[in-house]
């Protein structure tokens, strides 16, 4: 738990309470990211990028959000910033995809695998993605994701239903030994 | 009820958002109704799926890491505060002998011979349309060593009045857009829109050695409006604004009233 003061001291250029402070969010964010990104270079990137961000808003945090909601929300930023600048560099990336390495070949021993969801997780829309990753890897409730994705709650329960309809259809293709698109 | 209705339930329940009584109408639904049923159980199965994901962590301290550019970054800013000019490019010397024909007067403090007839150029580009509103000051040309004075016109942090025209929480010398996109800051003699990455996307014209930076304020994601007075203006009206477009990287001056 991030402690009231910590966030002012580290702004009044306390280094030992803003290394604090980042060292609190380097987990969570950094996990937000690797699942938004689905790769450990790209997520390790990602946070890194956050963490700087934090610090440099730092003043501009002004406590209306949870201290740890508000760096969910600049890692979800930094995530998405990142997955931009790839797909504009790798402009089939999504099409190459499924008959990758970990495409057809493998889907029936990767069945039931956690890589499965996780294949299927970057097949997300960004805003349905964001919802699924802060419900189960920030285990958030609506409020805590409204508030980190900065949408009324009823949008972030549309986008989350969404999410985990399309995942529920996508899991079973895998477990039926169909193909990913 | 819908089986409709009763899907959203089903979603909701995964996120424990149901109360009990309405726990126990869905259930009683889905035992009636073996789509609802298969709905349920498939999405069960994701939402376990979802839950069971690893824990993942940094296999280094990214806190360690990013410290150490926070570090650098800091140190850069040191260097700048010191000499004004340390990070400065080389200055376009070409413009200069262009520019040393105009008569023009030095501002504020200035600095060692070198470094004055480099900035000439620099000053002269915004004051002359100054001079339809600001009777200049006469210069007090000084050679100290630049150092003493690292402000050459526009205040470094906490100096200069307090008041200011415009509303907002921007202060003079830094000012974030509203979303975070981008942070402005005085340096030098220049307005510096940094984006996130700190990464310079914006130097505007060298301000007036005259003028101080009364205030910036972010209009929206990619409109600066930077409030300019003149030094000696005693009675704390009139000036310049300077609107700096982001995305087009132009800025427009027009007068303030």
């Amino acid at each position: 738990m991030v402690e009231a003061g910590w966030v002012e001291d580290a702004r009044r250029g306390n280094r030992v309470a803003l290394a604090r402070l980042l060292k609190e969010v380097e987990g969570p964010v950094y996990r937000t990211a690797y699942y938004m990104l689905g790769n450990e270079q790209d997520a390790l990137d990602a946070s890194q990028e956050a963490l700087l961000r934090i610090y440099r808003k730092l003043s501009s945090f002004r406590g209306e959000a949870r201290f740890e909601t508000w760096a969910q929300r600049i890692a979800i930023h930094a995530a998405i910033d990142i997955s931009r600048k790839r797909k504009q560099t790798l402009p089939y990336k999504d099409e190459i995809e499924p008959s990758g390495s970990s495409g057809i070949n493998s889907t029936v021993e990767r069945r039931g695998t956690a890589a499965d969801v996780h294949t299927a997780i970057n097949r997300l829309q960004e805003a349905e993605r964001t919802a699924v990753v802060l419900r189960y890897l920030q285990d958030y409730t609506y409020d805590q994701i409204a508030e980190a994705m900065e949408m009324p709650v009823g949008t972030v329960k549309s986008h989350l239903f969404r999410g985990r309809k399309k995942l529920k259809g996508w899991l079973a293709d895998y477990k039926e030994g169909g193909v990913l698109s | 009820m819908t089986c409709e209705e009763f899907r959203e339930w089903i979603q909701r329940e995964l996120d424990h958002d149901l109360t009990q009584s309405e726990a126990q109408e869905l259930d009683q639904h889905v035992r009636s109704c073996p789509n609802c049923a298969e709905e349920k159980a498939a999405l069960l199965d994701v939402s376990s799926r979802l839950d069971d994901l690893p824990y993942v962590t940094p296999r280094f301290s990214l806190t360690e890491e990013v410290m150490k550019k926070i570090d650098a970054e800091d140190q850069r800013d040191e260097r700048t505060k010191q000499d004004p000019e340390a990070d400065r490019p080389p200055i376009r010397i070409k413009e200069a002998s262009f520019h040393r024909k105009r008569r023009w007067w030095l501002g504020g403090s200035t600095v060692a011979a070198g470094i004055a007839i480099l900035m000439i150029p620099l000053l002269s580009s915004i004051t002359q349309d100054h001079s339809t509103q600001v009777q200049p000051q006469k210069p007090s040309i000084s050679t100290k060593d630049p150092r003493d004075q690292p402000s050459m016109g526009i205040q470094s942090k906490g100096d200069g009045p307090q008041k200011m025209g415009p509303g907002g929480h921007a202060s003079r010398n830094q000012a974030t857009s509203p979303n975070g996109t981008y942070q402005a800051t005085v340096q030098n003699q220049a307005i510096v829109i940094d984006n996130q990455s700190g990464e310079e996307v914006y130097r505007s014209k060298d301000l007036s050695s005259s003028a101080d930076v009364a205030q910036m304020k972010w209009q929206d994601e990619g409109h600066l409006s930077v409030w300019l007075r003149p030094k000696d203006d005693k009675k704390e009206q009139g000036g310049d604004i300077i609107i700096i477009d982001v995305s087009s990287k132009t800025e427009t001056k027009r007068p303030w009233k």
